[in-house]
């Protein structure tokens, strides 16, 4: 149960501003997913919090102890970066020892289990492995860790779709057994939306939104029908992106669904359905 | 703590196969030497100075003991100082162990043919625990060096890697051209000077290994120091 | 058990209404046992959170009931209660939307009571 707190941290990369006073609490055991349409704002971030680079200012505490260079705190988390550091002389069977060295939680039979599952030959070597299969490697050790914070960047990099299907599953399965903290940053947000509980949206290197999936969604949804009435329907409502497809339009409103507005797009013909949180993200990012 | 010893623990295990090279390829030539020796020599001369090699392996094995060691300790979320403390532990331990070695090696050597070792050489000395200790000595040091240089070249921008690069050959030459001058004079005899009375030739009929050998770990010392400072902010490089 | 990712009601209500219908088919008996949160959220890839969510509020509602240590189980009388709750909404979703559908493609009141009728017989 590790509490995550990210105080007035800024970051510069000479004359950019990387990030801009990010101020974000992440309470322990929930799935968050950092969302971004800058990869490098995200990494940065979630690096950030790992030790990986350092502030220009701010700070970044867990459980009350600052992060930098702080063996205690860093060994409570695990990050599966992108990059890939692992010696490439490294055996898939070695790493996981080494990993049980590190992490003393390592659960060596689950990653074994989950080794045969995925279909990963503990006996190659790191150079040996597909873009898909290091992603694999390094997914199972995140899981097989249970340090109390998980972090995942681009987790499914290379994965095939049925490996996807498998790792979101077993995923929620760890984390039901096992509850933490796992952070995803991830460009693929359709697949993975209903699998989060919060998202954290950053923009220009600012955190434009902090809230629960479900809030989120309930506070937008979309209606769609013939123009003119489509166009009478949003009279006066808060609306974002809409598509048009000859006499048919779809409008995404940003406002929660009433009663009122049920009986108004019964009446006027209209259909209304939910909005995905791909959709909500890049009108979101867009404005 | 614990992390620490992993580092180390990791460093140590990841050698193995270098030394065993390296000792493969020594005791081969030494078996060669041994082997043409016995065939075709004719029982005269000296053979010395083969435990040089290990302290060439102790640079190369200090430049390779940085990169792939800070990436996987990077991997595992271990800090800085606990790579920086685990590598010292780590380095140093392969250095005596590699000293130790040399030492049994000479004396062995000694016992079958006429051989002298570096310490024997230079110090008219043949003393066990005075070679173990120089030889200990300047192993740290080189080792440290090849370490404090790949550290260097992994901080270093294009510019500052080529300035690095090229640093040994303006020194020298800087160095050949004050000796030329009485300016110079000034600089480089004492220069030269305080580097043989480091090296213990202070009085070049007793030469002195002791004073050496605290000369390598004073500058075993410092190389570390300034290694720390370059370690403990080193950004992860894709 | 399918949930429609992009309807506007919410998944853990869908989740609770499609525990409801599979008690109604008698998939899940009274006093049997009901998958657990981890089991729906993995085979529905979907939060625990959120899957507990939608089990919590029929254990709010008396339909389920939780036995430490062992699970979620279909309360006695839950087909009733459903059956009931259903009733209820049965006006606004089936009865409203068979009206708005009939007079959209223009059907008189009387043959859609005459539809009903037929078919109540087949």
């Amino acid at each position: 149960m590790s509490t995550i707190e990210i105080k007035g941290i800024c970051k510069r990369y000479g004359s950019t501003l990387a990030l801009d006073n990010v101020d974000l609490t992440l309470e322990p055991n929930r799935i968050y997913g950092l969302l971004g349409r800058n990869g490098a704002d995200k990494t940065t971030l979630l690096n950030l919090i790992t030790n990986k680079i350092f502030p220009t200012q701010g700070e970044i505490v867990i459980d009350g102890a600052n992060v930098l260079e702080n063996d205690q705190a860093l060994s409570k988390i695990f990050y599966m970066m992108e990059a890939s550091l692992y010696p490439s002389s490294l055996r898939v069977k070695e790493a996981f020892r080494w990993s049980k060295e590190f992490y003393p939680d390592f659960d060596m039979n689950y990653a074994l289990n989950l080794s045969e599952k995925f279909g990963l030959n503990m006996n190659k070597r790191v150079k040996e492995l597909s873009t898909g299969y290091g992603s694999i490697m390094k997914a199972i050790i995140a899981l097989a860790s249970n340090a109390s914070i998980v972090i995942f960047d681009e987790p499914v990099l290379g994965l095939d779709a049925n490996h996807r299907e498998m790792f979101y599953r077993e995923l929620v399965a760890s984390y039901s057994l096992r509850p933490k903290t796992i952070i995803i940053s991830t460009h693929l947000i359709e697949e993975i939306s209903e699998v989060l509980e919060e998202v954290i949206i950053i923009k220009d290197g600012r955190i434009i939104l902090k809230q629960p999936v479900e809030d989120l969604l309930s506070q937008a949804y979309t209606v769609s029908g013939e123009a003119a009435q489509v166009e009478r329907f949003i009279e006066g409502k808060r609306c974002v992106s809409g598509e048009t497809l000859g006499k048919f339009r779809a409008v995404t409103v940003m406002e929660c669904l009433q009663n009122t507005d049920r009986a108004l797009a019964r009446e006027l013909e209209l259909d209304l359905s939910g909005v995905e949180l791909q959709k909500l993200f890049i009108s979101l990012t867009n404005s | 703590m614990n992390r620490i010893l992993k580092v180390a623990k990791w460093q140590l295990r990841d050698s193995r196969k270098a030394i065993l090279i390296f000792y493969g390829i020594v005791l081969s030539v030494v078996g060669l030497i041994a082997l043409t020796n016995w065939l075709y020599g004719s029982g005269q001369g000296k053979a010395g100075g083969l435990d040089a090699n290990e302290v060439v392996f102790c640079f190369v094995f200090g430049l390779n003991s940085f990169t792939t060691a800070f990436k996987f300790t990077q991997a595992n979320n271990v800090s800085r100082r606990s790579l920086f403390i685990g590598s010292l532990l780590s380095l140093t331990s392969i250095a005596f162990l590699l000293a130790v070695i040399s030492v049994i090696f000479s004396l062995v050597l000694r016992s079958v043919m006429p051989y002298e070792n570096m310490v024997t050489q230079l110090y008219r000395t043949d003393a066990i625990l005075t070679s173990l200790v120089w030889s200990f000595a300047l192993n740290t040091f080189a080792m440290f060096l090849g370490w404090l240089i790949t550290m260097i070249y992994y901080r270093s921008n294009k510019l500052q890697k080529l300035l690095v690069s090229l640093s040994p050959a303006i020194l020298v030459f800087s160095l050949v051209l004050l000796a030329r001058t009485s300016i110079g004079g000034m600089v480089f005899n004492p220069l030269i000077r305080a580097i043989r009375n480091a090296l213990g030739f202070a009085d070049l009929l007793n030469p002195n290994p002791h004073v050496a050998a605290f000369s390598f770990f004073v500058g075993a010392a410092c190389l570390a120091a300034l290694n720390f400072s370059l370690i403990r902010r080193a950004p992860i490089r894709e | 058990m399918r949930l429609n990712f992009a309807s506007d009601k919410p998944i853990y209500l869908q989740l609770a209404e499609a525990i409801e219908d599979d008690i109604l088919k008698g998939i899940f008996e009274e006093n049997g046992q009901v998958a657990s949160t981890t089991e729906l959220a993995v085979s529905l890839r979907i939060n625990p959170a959120t899957a507990g969510k939608g089990l919590n509020l029929l254990v709010d509602e008396g339909i389920l009931f939780k036995k430490r240590g062992v699970g979620m189980f279909v309360a006695v009388g839950a087909r009733e209660m459903i059956l009931q709750k259903r009733k209820e909404t049965f006006y606004q979703d089936y009865v409203m939307k068979l009206l708005d559908e009939a007079s959209k493609i223009n059907i008189p009141i009387e043959e859609v009571i005459a539809m009903i009728e037929r078919g109540r017989v087949s």
